[in-house]
C-alpha cells in the first residue's frame, strides 16, 4: 500500500512539473499574441497593373479606394485594378458591406453591373462578387465568396468589370465597399 | 483533531491535487482554443461614377452604318456584289430531249415566264382510264333464248409481245335485262381442255344497264404472257331476261357448262362445246393506265458561263397543312352547327397513324362513325347504321364521303385513297335506309360524342353540303381544294393552320387537346423536277414545296441548252389524276466580285489621351458562303491593319493587333467582302479600347451584316 501511495506521489509530481512548463508557454504565447496586433497585416492591399490613377491606399495599405468609370452600354474592365499581396499563409474571401445610394434611389438604374473578380497569380478566377441591377434596386450578392489559401509572399489582383445602362447621364455615381477578409 | 488527521490524509491530498490541476487546465488551456486564431478584414471602397465615353463610333459613308445609344455599338450592312445578275425565264414546253412522249398537260405555260402571282401553270397528270389488250366483236348477236342459266367462257391467245398484268374484265351487255341480276368474270390458264386454273376474279356486280360491264380483277391484277391461251368465263346469279349473245363467226369457240350454280365460276368440268354459229359472251381484258405526269420544258438560250447558276421554280400548292391530332381534336363551331339536314354529304381525308381506330367525325350518339375491326360503321340515324365492305389500314390516307337522302332512303359512304377514285362501298343502303338525322349534341370532327375515342391521326379538308352529292360530284372535286363558295356547300374547313370555315355557314372551329398542323397533306401527290444531263434524267427535286424552291445546277447548265422535266411523284398504280400549280421557272445566274466598302465606319477619339484599339470576333452566322471578308482599319498615316480575315468560309484571324488611336483621331473601318452564294451573313466583332500601358480597356460592339 505504502509503495502505491509512492508512486501515485511520483506520478502527481511529474504532471505537477509539465503543468509548470506548460503555464509558462502559454504565457509566453499570449504574449507573442498581443505583439502581432501592433504588426503590418499579412495580407494587404497594392498597386495592380491598372491602378495609376485610380486607386489610393490608406494607412498601412489596409485600405484601398478606388476612382472608376463606367461607360454607358459597354463594360469596361480594370483587369488589374487593385492587388492583395500576402507576406505569409492565409485565406482570404471577398464580402459585400455596403452600397450607396441605396435601393429605390433614381440614379441606381443609371447603373447596368459592377463584378468584382478575385484572381490568382497564375490567373485562375477564386471568386466574384456581382453587383446588378433591376431598375432602382441592387442585386447584391447574397454571400461572402468562400476563402481561398493563399500562399506567402503571393501577390494576387481583383479585376473590375463596371458597365452603366444605356443612355446613362454622366455624372451619376455609386459607391460599393466590399471586404477582403483574412484569417 | 481526528478531523484535521483525516483531511491530510493521502487520499484527501491526492484529490485536492487532481482538483487543483484540473482547474488550472480549464482556466489556462482552453481559453485560447475557444477564442480561435487571428481575423481581420482590410476594405475597398469602390466609388464607380458614370463618364461619357472618350472613343465613339460614328457613321461611314460606304454600305449601310447604324449607330446606336451612346456611340458605343454600331451595325454595318453591305453586299456581296454580282455581276452578270440574271433571271432567266423558261423559253418553251415542246422539248422532247429523251424522245419520249409527253404524258400530261399544262393550262398556261405562259405562266411560267413571268410573276410570281396569282396566275399560274397547272400541270395535270395524263393517262388514267383502261387499255384494252383484247375485245371481242360485239357487231352480231341472236336472239336465241337457251342459254341464260349457262356458263359461258371463250378464249383468246395473247401474241408474241403481249406481257401487261391485267386488272380488268368486261363483258357486253346488249340490253339492260331489268330484273338486275349478278355477274361475275374471270381468267385462268388454257389447259389443252377445259379451263380449271383460276388466275383471276371480279368480284360480283349489278347489270343494270346495257353495253359493256367493265370489272376490276380483285388483288393486283393478272400477269398476263405472250403466246399463251387464257379463257375468260361469266356466270350469272340468275337468269337476265334479255340476253348478251352475240354472233359468232370465227374460232375459238365459245363454250357453257349446263345447270352451273352460281357463284361456283372457275370449275367448269363436263363442259360442252357450242354451235359454232353463236358466242355466248363478248369479252375484253386490260389495265388500268396510271396517271403519269412527264412534261419537259427548255431553255435554248441560257447563259452558262457563271460561277452561281440556280434553277428557281415558284409553286402555289394550296393545300399546305393538315391537322395533326395526338389526343385531341376539333370542334366545329362552338359544337352545336346542326349537319343533320334532309338531304347532306360529309367529306374529309384522315389518315390513322399507328392503328385503326377512333371516330373521324360525329355530332350525336346516332350520327356518328365508329369501328368493327376495321370496318367502319354508319351510325346514322336513330336505329339505323351500316358497316363498310371496304376494309381500312393504318398509315394510309383516305377520302370518305357520306351520302344520305332521307327522300329517297339512301346511305352511301364512299371510299377513295390516295392512289384509288372514290367509289361506293358495296354495302351502302339503296332505298332501304330509313332513319332521321339527329340534332346535334357535339360536332366534332376527329372524335365522336364525349371526346373519349380520339383518332390519333391526321385529317384534312372537312366538307358539309345540303345536298347528296352523286358519285360523278364527289370525283370531280375529291382531291382539290375548293373556294367555298360552290353551291349547297355549306361549311369547308381547309386546315390549311387554321381551323376556319371558308363556307357561308361561317362555323370557324377551335381545337381542343393535343394537336397541331402538319404539312403531311392527301393531295396533291409530290411532284418531281429532273434535269438532263446530255444522257439521262437526274433528279434535283422530289417534292416541290409551297413557294420558292431554289437549287444549284451549275454542274448541269454547260451550253445554252437546259432542259428539265416535271415528273408525278407517284408513276405506277397511280388512279388519281394529280394536278399541280406552277407559277415561275427560271434560270438564275451569277458571278460574284470582290469589293471593298471604304469605310463602312469611323472610330473617334474626341479627347487628348491616346488610346490602342483593335477587333476581336466574338461571334458568327452563316459564313461559309464568304469566300472573303476582311475587315481592317485604316487611316492617313499608319496605313492598313488587316484585324478579322475569313477566306472560303473560315477565319485565318479573329483577332487584330493593336492600332494606335492617337489624340484627336480618327481610324476607319473597312470591309472586303465576296461572297460564293446568296444569303445573310453576320460577324459580330468587339472594338477593344486599351488604356496604354494598362490593362484597362472597355469592348464596343460591332455587327456585320453581309448580304
Amino acid at each position: 500500500m505504502v509503495k502505491r501511495r509512492s508512486i501515485d506521489l511520483i506520478v502527481l509530481l511529474l504532471i505537477s512539473v509539465l503543468v509548470v512548463s506548460a503555464s509558462a508557454a502559454i504565457y509566453y504565447a499570449m504574449l507573442a499574441q498581443s505583439t502581432a496586433t501592433i504588426s503590418a497585416a499579412a495580407v494587404y492591399f497594392t498597386d495592380g497593373g491598372d491602378s495609376s490613377g485610380i486607386l489610393t491606399l490608406g494607412t498601412n495599405d489596409t485600405y484601398a479606394s478606388l476612382s472608376l468609370n463606367a461607360y454607358p452600354n459597354v463594360t469596361l474592365y480594370y483587369d488589374q485594378a487593385v492587388n492583395l499581396t500576402a507576406t505569409s499563409a492565409k485565406e482570404v474571401q471577398l464580402r459585400h458591406v455596403s452600397i450607396s445610394p441605396d435601393d429605390n434611389d433614381p440614379s441606381v438604374s443609371n447603373f447596368t453591373s459592377m463584378v468584382f473578380r478575385l484572381i490568382k497569380a497564375d490567373g485562375t478566377e477564386v471568386g466574384t462578387l456581382t453587383y446588378t441591377t433591376t431598375g432602382d434596386v441592387w442585386n447584391e450578392p447574397g454571400s461572402p465568396t468562400g476563402y481561398v489559401a493563399i500562399g506567402a509572399s503571393e501577390e494576387w489582383t481583383i479585376k473590375i468589370e463596371i458597365k452603366a445602362a444605356a443612355g446613362a447621364n454622366t455624372g451619376v455615381s455609386t459607391t460599393i465597399v466590399i471586404a477582403v477578409d483574412v484569417r | 483533531m481526528k478531523g484535521i488527521k483525516e483531511s491530510l490524509s493521502f487520499k484527501n491530498i491526492r484529490g485536492s491535487i487532481w482538483l487543483v490541476l484540473t482547474v488550472f487546465i480549464l482556466f489556462c488551456y482552453l481559453p485560447p482554443s475557444v477564442i480561435g486564431s487571428e481575423y481581420y478584414s482590410v476594405l475597398m471602397q469602390n466609388y464607380g461614377a458614370v463618364v461619357s465615353p472618350s472613343v465613339i463610333l460614328q457613321d461611314g459613308i460606304a454600305g449601310a452604318s447604324t449607330i446606336y445609344a451612346n456611340n458605343t455599338s454600331a451595325k454595318v450592312s453591305v453586299s456581296a456584289p454580282k455581276t452578270n445578275n440574271t433571271e432567266d425565264y423558261v423559253d418553251n414546253n415542246i422539248s422532247n430531249i429523251d424522245n419520249s412522249a409527253d404524258e400530261g398537260t399544262h393550262s398556261n405555260f405562259t405562266a411560267q415566264q413571268y410573276g410570281p402571282d396569282s396566275i399560274n401553270d397547272m400541270l395535270t397528270e395524263g393517262g388514267g382510264g383502261t387499255v384494252w389488250l383484247w375485245q371481242e366483236d360485239t357487231s352480231g348477236y341472236t336472239s336465241t333464248s337457251s342459254y341464260e342459266t349457262y356458263q359461258f367462257w371463250s378464249s383468246w391467245t395473247t401474241n408474241s409481245t403481249t406481257s401487261a398484268v391485267i386488272t380488268k374484265i368486261g363483258i357486253y351487255v346488249f340490253a339492260n335485262p331489268g330484273n338486275s341480276p349478278q355477274v361475275k368474270l374471270g381468267i385462268y390458264n388454257d389447259n389443252g381442255g377445259s379451263p380449271n386454273n383460276l388466275l383471276g376474279e371480279t368480284n360480283a356486280a349489278t347489270i343494270a344497264g346495257a353495253g359493256w360491264l367493265d370489272l376490276d380483277i380483285v388483288g393486283n391484277g393478272v400477269n398476263i404472257s405472250p403466246s399463251t391461251t387464257y379463257h375468260i368465263a361469266h356466270i350469272t346469279n340468275t337468269a337476265p331476261t334479255t340476253q348478251w349473245r352475240y354472233l359468232k363467226t370465227a374460232t375459238p369457240v365459245s363454250r357453257y357448262r349446263n345447270n352451273t350454280v352460281w357463284p361456283n365460276l372457275f370449275n367448269p368440268a363436263g363442259t360442252t362445246t357450242a354451235s359454232t354459229s353463236y358466242r355466248y359472251g363478248a369479252y375484253r381484258v386490260g389495265y388500268d393506265e396510271p396517271c403519269r405526269l412527264d412534261l419537259e420544258v427548255q431553255w435554248t438560250n441560257a447563259d452558262y458561263n457563271e460561277t452561281n447558276e440556280e434553277l428557281a421554280i415558284y409553286v402555289d400548292k394550296e393545300n399546305t397543312y393538315s391537322l395533326d391530332a395526338t389526343g385531341g381534336y376539333m370542334i366545329i363551331g362552338n359544337g352545336s352547327p346542326d349537319w343533320g339536314s334532309v338531304t347532306g354529304t360529309i367529306s374529309f381525308w384522315v389518315k390513322m397513324d399507328t392503328s385503326v381506330q377512333g371516330r373521324f367525325w360525329g355530332q350525336d350518339g346516332n350520327m356518328e362513325t365508329r369501328w368493327s375491326g376495321t370496318n367502319l360503321i354508319l351510325d346514322w340515324g336513330a336505329t339505323a347504321s351500316m358497316t363498310s365492305a371496304y376494309s381500312f389500314s393504318a398509315d394510309t390516307w383516305y377520302f370518305v364521303a357520306i351520302v344520305w337522302d332521307e327522300n329517297s332512303n339512301n346511305l352511301f359512304l364512299y371510299v377513295g385513297d390516295e392512289n384509288d377514285v372514290p367509289t361506293l362501298d358495296s354495302n351502302s343502303l339503296t332505298g332501304t335506309w330509313t332513319s332521321t338525322t339527329p340534332a346535334p349534341t357535339e360536332n366534332r370532327f376527329m372524335n365522336g360524342l364525349g371526346g373519349s375515342e380520339p383518332v390519333d391521326g391526321h385529317g384534312d379538308d372537312l366538307r358539309y353540303w345540303n345536298i347528296a352529292r352523286n358519285l360523278a360530284q364527289i370525283q370531280s372535286d375529291y382531291n382539290t381544294e375548293l373556294t367555298g363558295s360552290e353551291i349547297n356547300l355549306r361549311s369547308y374547313f381547309k386546315l390549311n393552320n387554321n381551323f376556319d370555315d371558308v363556307g357561308p355557314d361561317n362555323n370557324d372551329g377551335s381545337g381542343s387537346g393535343s394537336y397541331s398542323f402538319s404539312t403531311d397533306v392527301p393531295f396533291p401527290e409530290n411532284v418531281r423536277v429532273d434535269v438532263w444531263n446530255a444522257t439521262s434524267w437526274q433528279n434535283l427535286f422530289t417534292d416541290l414545296t409551297n413557294g420558292w424552291n431554289n437549287v444549284s445546277v451549275s454542274s448541269y447548265l454547260t451550253s445554252s441548252n437546259f432542259t428539265i422535266r416535271f415528273k408525278g411523284g407517284n408513276e405506277s398504280g397511280d388512279g388519281v389524276q394529280d394536278s399541280w400549280n406552277i407559277d415561275v421557272t427560271l434560270l438564275h445566274t451569277w458571278t460574284f466580285v470582290e469589293t471593298t466598302y471604304d469605310y463602312v465606319l469611323r472610330v473617334n477619339n474626341t479627347v487628348a489621351d491616346s488610346w490602342k484599339i483593335r477587333l476581336k470576333k466574338y461571334s458568327d452566322s452563316n459564313i461559309n458562303r464568304l469566300q472573303n471578308c476582311t475587315i481592317y482599319f485604316h487611316n492617313s498615316t499608319d496605313g492598313t491593319s488587316g484585324q478579322i480575315c475569313i477566306d472560303n468560309g473560315a477565319y485565318t484571324q479573329d483577332v487584330g493587333a493593336w492600332y494606335d488611336l492617337p489624340s484627336f483621331s480618327t481610324i476607319y473601318i473597312a470591309i472586303t467582302v465576296e461572297a460564293n452564294s446568296t444569303g445573310t451573313s453576320y460577324v459580330y466583332v468587339y472594338l477593344e479600347i486599351l488604356i496604354p500601358n494598362t490593362t484597362t480597356y472597355v469592348q464596343y460592339i460591332i455587327t456585320s451584316e453581309i448580304n
